[in-house]
């Protein structure tokens, strides 16, 4: 069977900047940032701690008797599936098309009823524990509800790999629809660990930045000389992917292709970074996609704002794309909206897709000082006009040493 | 019936039940619980009063029949 061609024909988004892709990319394109300082109580004491949480109310959208048995990553999942689905056209009568996969990304799970379970187990005397606690904490929960909720019977997939969940859960998906295993998937991801014994175990791996002088929505500050770590978000964003045949089938628009997709691991380290790995995952991807690398115009950078992180991913941009390094346009949305760890690659394409829509590459928000050892065009602080855009990539590394690239094609009036 | 009168509110603020459809002899099933939600119902109401039904007595087929057990679980607690 020839390789099918993979359309984006809805995307659906809960996000700290919203639930609304136009605005949402507006805010991001503007430099606005959604990072803030939380109160966060634990032990009978109090801290605030910077982060880019989800003003979530899912409303109507869950029903009372079914969100009781969710974790909020799946709240926020069953609702971004929703959106998702009501834009592709494809949500009749609230139902999804019976035949779909999901393929999801998630790190933690239900990691908000994992605190509350053993809070409960813990306490002196115990107190009573829920019997629907384990379901609720399954990583594979989210997926399952949407599945549960929109009648979708196809593969429920999920993929927990850190920082790369839901790149792999997109290009999975992509390979699935092009190798002809499925016509259409939901692919995305979600993740809400913004909870007091989650956000511990970030703080004590001291890689979560500290309050800019200029105030807290510039903590995030990717490439930047000032930068001192990453700011922890939430959120899901799920796309709805569809081979050429089914879209055009039923008339649907497509938002953009998606060409090519790239994964590796480093073998080399837990916490550290491997510009090898990256390449490999770059040059991969470019490689499934046909596509030379002088055509690609923009690079969703993964930077999160850490030193090692953002120079080691420069590097790979460079061993990737030699001189032609020096004509991409390179920018960390993170710098806007933080890291959502599970669901961070879905936001950054979601993004992506926008900026090829719209000929307009949202820059590296907070990036006054720029890092000399990332010598690339990380457009800093204004977004840019790039009319010509055609393809573009968007990276995602995680912990463990997993990497994953997918490419993005604009589509072309025809 | 004070057991029925927990359950009552329980089920409408909690899990989204119709009032008017409960009624004593209501299944859970009927309900639309599924048995993760019965299961779920019969903890709440072990903790509200500090009870404890066997694993035979959590299968009650009517809200009537389940309350009617805590009923005599809460009274037996009190001997």
């Amino acid at each position: 069977m020839p390789l099918r061609r993979t359309f984006i024909t809805g995307i659906g988004v809960v996000s700290p900047h919203g639930d609304n892709l136009d605005e949402v990319f507006d805010r991001v394109f503007a430099g606005e940032s959604s990072v803030r300082k939380v109160p966060i109580e634990a032990n009978g004491s109090r801290c605030d701690m910077l982060l880019s949480p989800v003003d979530f109310e899912p409303g109507h959208l869950i029903p009372k008797m079914s969100g009781r048995f969710m974790a909020r990553a799946t709240k926020m999942a069953v609702v971004a599936a929703h959106h998702a689905l009501e834009a592709s056209g494809l949500l009749v009568s609230g139902a999804g098309p019976a035949e779909a996969g999901i393929y999801l990304g998630c790190g933690l799970g239900g990691s908000d009823e994992l605190q509350a379970h053993y809070e409960r187990f813990l306490a002196d005397p115990p107190r009573r524990l829920r019997a629907a606690s384990t379901p609720m904490i399954m990583a594979s929960g989210p997926a399952s509800h949407i599945s549960m909720q929109y009648g979708i019977t196809g593969p429920t997939m999920t993929y927990s790999i850190a920082c790369v969940s839901s790149a792999v859960a997109i290009g999975e998906a992509f390979r699935a629809i092009r190798h002809g295993y499925l016509d259409t998937a939901l692919a995305g991801g979600t993740e809400a660990q913004l909870n007091a014994g989650a956000l511990a175990g970030w703080r004590e791996l001291s890689v979560l930045a500290s309050e800019h002088t200029t105030g807290a929505e510039a903590s995030s500050r990717p490439f930047d000389a000032q930068r001192t770590g990453l700011v922890l978000g939430e959120g899901s964003i799920i796309l709805v992917l569809e081979s050429e045949d089914a879209a055009r089938a039923r008339g649907a628009e497509p938002l953009a292709e998606i060409v090519g997709y790239g994964v590796s691991s480093d073998a080399y380290n837990l916490t550290e970074p491997s510009s090898d790995g990256q390449t490999r995952a770059m040059r991969l991807a470019l490689e499934d996609a046909s596509v030379a690398g002088e055509r690609i115009g923009y690079v969703n950078a993964h930077a999160t704002g850490t030193l090692l992180g953002d120079r080691v991913e420069a590097e790979a941009i460079r061993n990737t794309f030699g001189s032609h390094a020096d004509k991409l346009a390179v920018s960390s949305t993170k710098s806007v909206h933080g890291h959502l760890i599970g669901a961070a690659s879905a936001l950054e394409t979601a993004l992506t897709v926008r900026m090829l829509q719209t000929g307009r590459i949202a820059p590296t928000a907070n990036l006054t000082d720029p890092d000399p050892e990332c010598d690339l065009d990380c457009v800093p602080l204004v977004g840019r006009e790039a009319p010509g855009l055609e393809y573009a990539l968007t990276n995602s590394f995680a912990f463990g040493g997993s990497n994953a690239t997918l490419v993005l094609r604009k589509v072309l009036a025809s | 019936m004070k057991s029925f009168d927990f359950l009552v509110t329980l089920l409408v603020e909690e899990f989204g039940v119709n009032a008017d459809e409960l009624v004593p002899d209501a299944s859970p099933a009927g309900l639309g619980l599924d048995s993760l939600s019965t299961m779920e119902m019969v903890r709440e109401l072990e903790d509200e009063f500090g009870i404890k039904f066997s694993t035979e007595q959590v299968n009650f087929s009517t809200l009537g029949e389940a309350a009617a057990l805590a009923d005599e679980l809460i009274e037996a607690k009190g001997l």
